[in-house]
């Protein structure tokens, strides 16, 4: 294989099909293609190549943004009923660190959840009643229950799970994604971003462009956000009145001024410049081609459910997700917001299962349909979980602080093992007592399962070699198949 | 891999361009080090603590210590040496270990071998050394260089057998040359002028005129505002505005003022320390506060706190010594010779600000604080305090002469008005003597009474009777209390306090509605007043200092003089004003008028009273403090009419006193109008407070914070205390003191690193790389000088120009170097693809900023104006409430003048900057970025192709074009001066004729389309054959936009 010279064809290609007379030279493209300044030989689009063969090709990651409480959804503990409205005893809580909004409080009653859990699947893991379509699925998801983080805050912890540190400066995991394996799509982004606001406690946290920022990689690594209102992607539509025949013109006569420009010059960034015209060209259709999901039959609706219909919903985004899949986007990272529960609970997180239970089972199952889950690395969850005391004490619509100590997530697809259930959390699910998972560690895991030893996806910046994983991290080999 | 797409990222360009040495002996610095750093250093190094078997490779005596079996290096010696021995060895005896996961090549271990066997030599980091003076140097092709700028890149170039470039022709170095110094492009008439100077001097008198311009401070804060992370919100989780522009503009009086540059590093370190520090130098210290600042709630403040400290040692670190001390902030630097030590120390020297974490909606800024009024809010502030006084004395000497008046307005009373008469201002009086039938009584003839809730009980009081409220019970009022914060007002009551739980004595207040309205409550028994607008950020609150005996009455008192503003608002008890702490502060800017009633005894819902209450009385006016004395003393039952029953001769003074103010209050013409006046005063004041803006600052604590390195960098594991001091670099260092002691340290002459970085940072600006290209690391494994001595020398050249940044950059811009055409050949291409080497002028596109400026300054839009609050130009609707807590923010765009600033002005958001900025590589300012990424993408193709400001001004560039010419030719003509300072080739002209053509068919056969293409951002209002013609005109326009050349340094 030869990137180098396969991609300096295809520009030249480009050229050469509108008749140019000069070609990019070697050296010149070599200089487009190395990574800012720093040395490092480049790959193609992305500057490192896999260091082993990969079990996944690409990723989506289905971010539940606000903390969703493990001890409602995926992590059943039943003694928590005999436990109810008793003080969470010391040995439990071993004086860690709690938010400033609980730190206060006199009295830490256990709450039970209110919600029931049964076993599913051949594997028999217990999920949550508000998850029946993920139950069904959960042959297919390695339930992860002893995942844990230092931060308990919001803006720390999931800076901290999306970029490695929880302080703002470093590049996101699509970032490092989209720097290590380029794109694998002709007119898309390699990494791109989809948002939905849950109907639980809409919105109740921020989030911020640094999460899917590029940090001090190159700015292009930066996520691409799809939106579902106005223009999918910023300033993709033409302006009114213009329509596709005059556009075309004008950059036929863009590109015939641009190549004068070029041969005049040298300047080998004019030659990209044209090439990215030509990609901004393809974008305006197939972007909307590919969101536009009008064409999707009866029986994917069905699946995903009607509010796949509605855009900027999670199963529009789901669906979404799947059709940029599709198309070879490295990375899509959704957003779903609300879970942030501190009270109110029993009334908002059946809505906000209800958001994501069905897509997400459809998107396993479409996936697979598609022959695609074996080498897509699907991954669900948060910044943290919740507290197994109440915050505000004892209630009936009873509300629960952020609680690093402990969550869970799944994840499913490519070299995954299906069905398996990795780790275990005390009888009050306050700590872990087995196998615990660290974010760093499940991290490492993502990058392995795409390729990367995460110990060596770096990036030189002031002198040091940065990575997602900072300098911990560690595979969990029992996650995958 | 797959490559198709492969031009999605393309990245500019990087290759290795540095000659290797062929058999020459290996160069410590450029060979030796790079490889021991990468590869030895991490368990070698300066690290103590992380340091394997005692060996350190960074230092030649440790390395060639004796140690048990042989030296790690033997001078001359390679057989002898460990070292290289166990880089050949195999297995476990193998460094670096395979686990290290960096393994070394064949050429470094050939390298190292040789180095050994030339002596092993070690040299001092190059950067740690002060820059040497070298002499330029010779050069064969003498008639080339204008300077000794140019000797040292030519003496480059002659070694490298390459010959400089012709010179840039006039036109392309103008432009080139306006775009650097001041990110704008040359106008038609400059580029005309400029063409016709053909006296000696010509380029000189540009770039004076240039550096003159306010255009040119502009560009070089926009520079600087990326080194100091600045921008207009807090940044984390609920990314509050803030106000830091002052700041801004600082910098920008700074470069306008072309400011010394070390005096430049010394009023941003430290110019609050500086002796009779004026506001402006306070406002420079705003460098070290534009850190993000958290209100989210629930964290844990110090680690915070610890945070903001290491944000500014690694902003400072960055901007001025170009290097990162962060490794240092865990562990001791694993490459640069920087201990976890020095890393404290230099901390402590940001450690003893004074400034608060702020809590989750307890405000937008942090403390210290600092109100940056303007010349004509300083001057009408002055103007009130005058009028303010004369008005007192006016009042004074009224009062002294009305004795006459007084008596003759009494004889003049009848009967009626004499029974009638009370006291002015008194809105409300509930006696609480009992609440028969759950009516609690209002004395005010007219005013309503209360009804009580609960059953208050009546009890003893202190005047006549009183009721009792055992925490159920509570007064409703509907109406009554209605005050505002810009009048004044005033409370008063008995209370017997049996509880130090929260207690209500009187409010009218919603809690629900952000705590809008005012009360009078007991916190720990300490009266206490809330006046809300919305809490917390339009309100103060005022608590007194020392708590209410319980189980006993005491008079308690507010008085408010209407200045929206903690300062105005007087806590009484028993009759005299007590000392009081203001725990929130904000001007109130909006109505405290709240749909809750009156409440004596609770809030709307929380904190209820227990204990007794009586005799409450509102007054719509502030009392005198001999007022509230009287109230205090039990007198003021007596009323006005009471008083005038006594006998003039008969009356005590006290009432005769009283007497005369309510004269002088009530009935004196001039005196009424004189206190109308004074009265008005307060609220005016209050209103310049809120439009004065308030900006962070540096402040210094005293006594001294204790500053203690922190365990693995941990906020909550404090190791040794540390006093500040700086590290040692080179032959300088370890000076201790405060901040302005690091100020000094920073702008020594013999500064190894701050006049270097600071040179290197605007020859980046001007060639697009750096002569170093790490511009934020000049450490160990920073790149090395492209052209060390060029870099000393111009780093000398700024200290002897007394810092003076101007005198640089002329020297630069000015330079054979710097004038060469930026054209390429292939074989030069590909022999210098970056242009290390300067073999050729600079090209390239536009910083982000620079992309929509020179479009709106293109197409005549562009509004300058210097300084002020950001401003907010189109942006897609919805961005911010993706993102914001509970979707609970809105972008607005400007109507006005804000849609044309230029971009360094735009409201800089930075949980979502401005998108047309990122897309161009500007950063998100969240922290310190020296160096921007380049990058060229689709995204940036459809910014410029749809964006509202880039087709707003295609079509003003259409218009300009067709009201400049007679002829389409002519047309083009101009519009290719105006964009690109040259006339278009026949072949360009052509190329865009015919798009011009297919543009007038498109909008000719559809009319509507044409109203609708030029409807963009502001819309311009043109029908029939006119817009079909502003519509092509516009089209070709927003081609001319999308050129490289047009975005492009030529």
């Amino acid at each position: 294989m030869r990137p180098l010279d396969d991609l300096l064809a295809a520009v030249n290609r480009r050229v050469l099909l509108r008749g140019q007379a000069a070609a990019v030279g070697t050296a010149a493209l070599a200089a487009l293609l190395a990574r800012d300044g720093l040395g490092a030989p480049a790959g193609v689009g992305g500057a490192v190549g896999p260091h082993h063969a990969p079990r996944a090709r690409r990723v989506v990651y289905l971010f539940q943004s606000g903390g969703p409480s493990h001890l409602e959804l995926l992590d059943p503990k039943p003694r928590l009923r005999e436990f109810h409205g008793q003080e969470l005893p010391d040995s439990i809580r071993q004086g860690q660190r709690l938010t400033g909004m609980t730190s206060g409080q006199k009295s830490f009653p256990v709450i039970a959840p209110k919600f029931g859990f049964a076993p599913a699947g051949s594997s028999g893991t217990a999920i949550s009643e508000l998850l029946p379509c993920t139950a069904r699925a959960v042959d297919s998801i390695c339930l992860v229950r002893s995942m844990h983080t230092e931060a308990i805050n919001h803006d720390p912890a999931i800076t901290f799970v999306q970029t490695g540190s929880q302080q703002p400066g470093r590049p996101s995991l699509g970032a490092w994604l989209s720097y290590g394996l380029g794109s694998d799509a002709d007119d898309l982004p390699a990494f791109v971003v989809l948002i939905s606001h849950g109907t639980g406690k809409d919105a109740n946290q921020g989030l911020l462009e640094r999460l899917w920022g590029a940090g001090f990689l190159p700015s292009s690594h930066q996520g691409v956000k799809f939106r579902s209102a106005g223009d999918p992607v910023l300033f993709l539509s033409d302006p009114p009145g213009m329509g596709r025949e005059l556009r075309r013109t004008m950059l036929e006569g863009l590109a015939a001024l641009n190549d004068r420009q070029w041969r005049r010059t040298g300047d080998a960034e004019i030659a990209t410049r044209i090439a990215q015209y030509e990609m901004a060209f393809r974008m305006q259709s197939s972007v909307p081609e590919l969101t536009d999901t009008g064409g999707e039959s009866e029986r994917t609706f069905r699946l995903y459910g009607d509010d796949a219909r509605r855009p900027g919903t999670f199963a529009a985004n789901c669906l979404l997700a799947r059709r940029l899949l599709e198309r070879g986007v490295r990375c899509v990272q959704l957003y779903h917001r609300g879970w942030d529960q501190h009270g109110g609970l029993p009334t908002n997180i059946p809505k906000q299962a209800r958001d994501v239970d069905q897509p997400q089972a459809a998107l396993l199952e479409d996936l697979r349909q598609r022959g695609l889950l074996d080498d897509t690395l699907v991954v669900w969850g948060g910044e943290f979980g919740r507290t197994v005391y109440g915050q505000g004490g004892l209630q009936d619509d009873y509300g629960r602080d952020h609680h690093g100590r402990c969550y869970s997530v799944w994840l499913a697809g490519g070299g995954i093992k299906g069905g398996h259930v990795h780790g275990e959390t005390d009888d009050y699910g306050y700590n872990v007592v087995r196998d615990p998972v660290h974010v760093h560690d499940l991290n490492a895991t993502i990058l392995h399962c795409l390729g990367y030893d995460h110990t060596r996806l770096t990036y030189r910046f002031q002198g040091r070699d940065y990575r997602l994983t900072d300098v911990h991290g560690r595979v969990v080999t029992d996650l995958l198949t | 891999m797959r490559i198709r797409g492969a031009v999605w990222a393309v990245v500019a360009a990087g290759a290795s361009w540095g000659a290797v040495a062929g058999d020459a002996p290996p160069d410590f610095a450029r060979d030796i080090r790079p490889i021991l750093a990468d590869h030895c250093f991490a368990c070698h190094g300066p690290d103590a603590a992380g340091r394997q078997a005692g060996l350190r490779l960074d230092q030649r005596e440790a390395a060639l210590e004796p140690r048990d079996g042989a030296p790690a290096i033997v001078a001359g010696e390679p057989a002898a040496s460990a070292l290289v021995a166990r880089i050949h060895a195999q297995g476990e005896e193998r460094m670096p270990p395979d686990a290290f996961g960096k393994p070394l090549t064949d050429r470094d271990r050939d390298l190292l071998g040789r180095w050994i066997a030339a002596g092993a030599p070690y040299a001092a980091h190059w950067a740690f050394e002060p820059p040497r003076s070298p002499p330029p140097p010779p050069v064969r092709r003498a008639d080339w260089p204008r300077g000794d700028l140019d000797r040292f890149v030519l003496a480059r170039l002659e070694a490298e057998g390459l010959e400089p470039a012709p010179e840039a022709d006039r036109a392309t170095w103008l432009r080139r040359v306006s775009l650097d110094l001041t990110g704008l492009p040359p106008s038609v008439a400059e580029t005309d002028a400029f063409l016709a100077d053909l006296a000696p001097g010509a380029h000189e008198r540009v770039v004076d005129r240039l550096l003159a311009s306010p255009r040119h401070a502009e560009r070089m804060a926009m520079q600087w505002l990326d080194v100091a992370r600045y921008a207009d919100t807090n940044g984390y989780n609920n990314d509050e505005t803030r106000t830091l522009w002052p700041w801004r503009d600082w910098v920008i009086g700074a470069f306008a003022a072309d400011m010394p540059f070390d005096r430049f590093v010394v009023e941003q370190i430290a110019g609050d320390l500086l002796p009779g520090a004026t506001v402006p130098q306070k406002v420079a210290t705003g460098f070290s506060r534009n850190h993000v600042l958290t209100t989210e709630g629930g964290i844990i403040e110090e680690e915070y706190r610890v945070e903001y400290v290491a944000d500014r040692v690694h902003t400072a670190a960055t901007a001025f010594l170009g290097l990162s001390l962060q490794c240092a902030r865990c562990h001791d630097h694993k490459y640069d010779p920087f201990t976890q030590l020095d890393y404290y120390r230099f901390a402590a020297f940001f450690d003893n600000v004074p400034d608060t974490v702020v809590g989750y909606s307890q405000g937008r800024m942090a403390e210290p604080l600092l109100e940056v009024p303007s010349a004509e809010q300083t001057a009408e502030r002055a103007a009130l305090a005058a009028r303010r006084d004369e008005l007192e004395r006016l009042l004074a000497e009224r009062a002294a002469a009305v004795d006459g008046a007084v008596a003759a307005w009494e004889d003049g009373l009848g009967p009626a008005s004499r029974d009638a008469a009370e006291p002015p201002g008194l809105v409300a009086r509930f006696p609480c003597d009992d609440a028969a039938g759950a009516v609690v009584a209002n004395a005010v003839a007219g005013a309503p009474a209360g009804t009580a809730s609960g059953s208050p009980a009546p009890r003893e009081g202190r005047v006549g009777g009183a009721l009792d409220f055992d925490g159920g019970a509570h007064v409703e009022v509907g109406e009554g209390g209605a005050f505002e914060a810009d009048a004044p007002f005033a409370v008063a009551a008995w209370v017997f306090p049996t509880s130090g739980e929260p207690s209500t004595v009187i409010s009218k207040i919603d809690e629900a509605d952000a705590f809008r309205g005012w009360d009078l409550i007991l916190e720990d028994g300490k009266p206490a007043c809330h006046v809300v607008h919305r809490w917390p950020d339009s309100a103060f609150k005022v608590i007194a200092k020392e708590p209410l005996a319980l189980g006993a009455w005491h008079h308690v008192a507010l008085v408010y003089d209407g200045s929206r503003r903690a300062g105005g608002l007087r806590i009484f008890v028993d009759g005299l004003p007590r000392e009081a702490t203001a725990t929130t502060d904000h001007a109130v800017d909006g109505t405290i008028r709240t749909r809750e009633p009156l409440r004596i005894g609770r809030r709307s819902a929380s904190a209820p009273f227990r204990g007794g209450i009586d005799e409450v009385r509102l007054y719509g006016r502030a009392l005198a403090a001999e007022e509230v004395a009287a109230l205090a003393a039990g007198e003021t039952p007596a009323t006005l009419a009471e008083i005038l029953r006594v006998p003039r001769g008969a009356r005590p003074a006290a009432l005769e006193t009283r007497l005369r103010r309510h004269y002088l209050e009530a009935v004196d013409a001039p005196s009424r109008q004189w206190r109308a006046e004074a009265a008005a005063i307060p609220a005016r004041l209050a209103e310049i407070a809120r439009q004065v803006p308030v900006t962070m600052v540096m402040g210094e604590m005293t006594p001294r914070r204790r500053t203690h390195l922190l365990v693995r960098g941990r906020y909550d594991q404090p190791g040794e205390a540390v006093s500040p001091g700086v590290p040692r670099i080179g032959p300088i260092g370890d000076e201790a003191g405060d901040r302005l002691a690091l100020a000094r340290w920073l702008t020594r002459p013999d500064h190894p690193l701050t006049a270097r970085v600071a040179v290197n940072r605007w020859w980046e600006m001007l060639f697009s790389t750096g002569l170093v290209e790490t511009v934020e690391d000049f450490g160990i494994q920073g790149a090395p000088p492209s052209h060390p001595e060029l870099l000393d020398w111009l780093a000398i050249r700024l200290v002897e120009r007394s810092w003076s940044v101007r005198a640089i950059l002329r020297e630069i811009v000015l330079s054979a170097t710097y004038r060469q055409s930026s054209h390429v050949t292939a074989a030069l291409h590909d022999r210098d693809p970056r242009n290390r080497l300067l073999a050729r002028g600079p090209r390239g596109r536009l910083p982000a900023e620079t992309v929509r400026d020179n479009a709106l300054a293109i197409s005549g839009l562009l509004v300058e104006k210097v300084g002020g609050p950001s401003v907010r130009p189109w942006q897609p609707e919805g961005l911010w409430e993706d993102v914001s807590v509970e979707r609970r923010e809105t972008y607005v765009p400007d109507t006005g003048d804000g849609l044309h600033r230029r971009s360094m002005y735009t409201f800089w958001k930075r949980t979502c900057p401005p998108p047309s900025m990122t897309t161009f590589d500007a950063p998100d300012r969240e922290t310190c970025v020296a160096r921007r990424s380049r990058t060229n993408t689709p995204l940036q193709a459809l910014v410029l192709m749809n964006d509202p400001s880039f087709l707003e001004a295609a079509r003003a560039l259409g218009d300009r074009v067709r009201g400049g010419a007679a002829d389409d030719a002519g047309r083009i003509a101009l519009a290719w001066r105006m964009a690109m300072a040259r006339p278009p080739a026949p072949e360009e002209t052509a190329l865009a004729a015919r798009v011009l053509e297919g543009a007038r068919r498109h909008f000719g056969a559809d009319p509507a389309a044409a109203a609708a293409f030029l409807a963009a951002g502001r819309g311009a209002a043109v029908e029939g054959e006119e817009a079909r013609d502003a519509a092509a005109w516009a089209t070709l326009s927003s081609l001319i936009l999308n050129l490289d050349e047009t975005i492009s340094k030529p």
